[in-house]
């Protein structure tokens, strides 16, 4: 992968990826 | 986030005319049905009763927080210097994901428990400031930037009107403000947050669909590419960069805590547990906006290589000459709606937040402490005080644009350095103190000007990372030399569940 996949695909995909983890351990956490 | 210029050299479209008025009446009715709620009282008027959805309060606090900078600004940047501008939206997607999950939570648990409407509504709570000087701080900064904030707003939708559609540019930012006036004086924070829905719908749908078409009637990715790399190889190197630059990038992102306007939607959740939904909802409408924004430009590139080919030679042009060219009038007139969508949804939380200092802060916390005002009467007051500010911009926006712009270029910066690290503290640290946070308020505010206006430290680094660090490292340091309020364990106990009998509690 270039740099530029990495930056301009995989970097956006890992954001959204991490928003969804750790919503999903704070779900855990408060239950 | 500065304000762009929008002056589009494109002819008026009946079909564009047509669309766009169809998007203002939507606004403008939300703004009429939303008026009777929003009379209810103060906590009606400026945090919609803490009684918002969690989409509303996701999208709402993303597209607040985006105005025109990310719609020209960005997309223009990432045609001059390609994707190296990535990291100019990275750094807030990121801060604001975890605002969404922690800090949001802990401010709205606390507001709710201490009936805080405002922001210097919740400094005064934390650090019982019962002479006022805390709060008052905080009104000065607010006003000084809010006011040149909004003022900012209209001159970049007068621009916009004057180069969509031919109309004169100063009836263009009047007119912009009659529009943004009419529904957020009517329908208060639930007219602008259930507006700002719509304006992020339109946003998120013309930053996919601009990017998507351009690259397609160009052959794809591929071709585009291609040429990219023959016209300037560093144009797909995001790495193209000096450490400097990255870093000022990157720190966009700390302004994020410090704007009012944003973090007094977290406060308007119905149920804080909620939040972690809006941070799934609004981190996706982040990133595909920001990327959005970045393919328009690299795509922008390849049609014009050449920065004369664009209108008056400015890059912040390139978003709507590209969209006139790739999409039906029709459809061109939702694209100037999105930069319309952009301006007014900034605008009009800012608005809100600057009237809310004045009606809630000044006049019934400190003018009238001692008297109880009726509900009704601060609303109607708030009114009063939402189209004056609004004056107020418009003389400010009409006859001292320079002044209006040497604030706006201090706005997101300065709030973020002088109220994000103290908001943070605060928040997380029992030994912050009201002497601290009031200075670190003020060390944020002077170093970004002082920052700004030093020639031999403003090319080296985005004034706001320095500010905000030196706020931070004085705030503890003050903090530590003096003593924090008694209830401290009471206090952190409020943020970190809610309130027994609240609406919160109720609902769970």
């Amino acid at each position: 992968m270039t740099a530029f996949s990495v930056t301009m695909f995989a970097l956006p995909a890992a954001i959204i990826a991490t928003a969804v983890l750790l919503a999903r351990a704070l779900r855990r956490r408060q239950r | 986030m500065q304000e762009g210029s929008a002056a589009v050299q494109v002819s008026a479209d009946p079909f564009a005319v047509a669309s766009f008025i169809g998007y203002l009446a939507i606004v403008i009715g939300i703004g009429i049905a939303s008026a009777r709620f929003s009379s209810g009282g103060v906590s009606e008027f400026f945090v919609g009763g803490r009684k918002m959805h969690r989409f509303v309060v996701a999208l709402s606090a993303v597209v607040s927080g985006r105005s025109a900078w990310l719609l020209l600004g960005v997309t223009g940047m990432a045609y001059s210097i390609g994707a190296s501008a990535v990291w100019t939206v990275t750094g807030y997607i990121v801060v604001e994901m975890f605002l969404f999950l922690f800090y949001a939570r802990r401010i709205r648990h606390f507001a709710e428990a201490q009936d805080c409407v405002t922001l210097p509504d919740f400094f005064a709570a934390r650090f019982g400031d019962r002479s006022g000087v805390l709060r008052s701080v905080l009104i000065v900064i607010i006003l000084l930037f809010m006011v040149g904030y909004v003022a900012a707003q209209f001159v970049g939708g007068g621009k916009a009107f004057a180069g969509s559609f031919g109309l004169d540019q100063q009836l263009g930012i009047v007119l912009t403000a009659v529009i943004v006036v009419a529904y957020t004086t009517l329908g208060g924070f639930l007219a602008v947050s259930l507006s700002d829905m719509l304006q992020a719908c339109i946003m998120i749908a013309a930053l996919v669909v601009v990017p998507t078409l351009a690259i397609l009637d160009f052959g794809g990715l591929g071709p585009v590419l291609d040429q990219l790399r023959m016209l300037d190889p560093t144009t797909i190197d995001p790495f193209a960069l000096s450490v400097g630059a990255a870093i000022g990038a990157l720190g966009i992102g700390l302004g994020s805590p410090g704007n009012p306007h944003i973090i007094v939607r977290y406060m308007s959740i119905a149920d804080a547990d909620q939040l972690r939904y809006s941070a799934v909802v609004g981190t996706v409408w982040n990133v595909v906006m920001g990327w959005g924004a970045l393919f328009i430009g690299l795509a922008g590139r390849v049609y014009f290589p050449e920065t004369a080919m664009l209108p008056n030679a400015d890059t912040e042009q390139l978003y709507p000459l590209l969209a006139s060219q790739h999409l039906h009038p029709v459809f061109f007139g939702i694209v100037v709606a999105s930069i319309f969508a952009a301006i007014i949804s900034t605008a009009d939380s800012q608005l809100l937040v600057a009237a809310s200092s004045v009606v809630r802060d000044l006049y019934e916390k400190i003018l009238r402490r001692d008297d109880v005002v009726p509900q009704r009467r601060l609303v109607r007051y708030s009114r009063i005080v939402v189209v004056l500010l609004v004056i107020a911009a418009l003389v400010f926006g009409v006859l001292a644009e320079d002044l209006v712009f040497w604030l706006v270029l201090f706005a997101w910066a300065g709030l973020g350095a002088a109220i994000g690290p103290t908001s943070i503290l605060a928040l997380y640290w029992r030994g912050t103190t009201r002497a601290g946070v009031v200075a670190g308020l003020v060390t944020g505010t002077l170093v970004t000007v002082a920052w700004q206006y030093t020639p031999v430290l403003e090319p080296l680094l985005y004034e706001l990372v320095p500010a905000f660090l030196a706020s931070l490292i004085v705030t503890i340091a003050v903090s530590r030399l003096t003593a924090p309020p008694n209830d401290v364990d009471l206090l952190f106990a409020s943020m970190e569940a809610p309130a027994p009998g609240s609406s919160e509690s109720r609902a769970a």
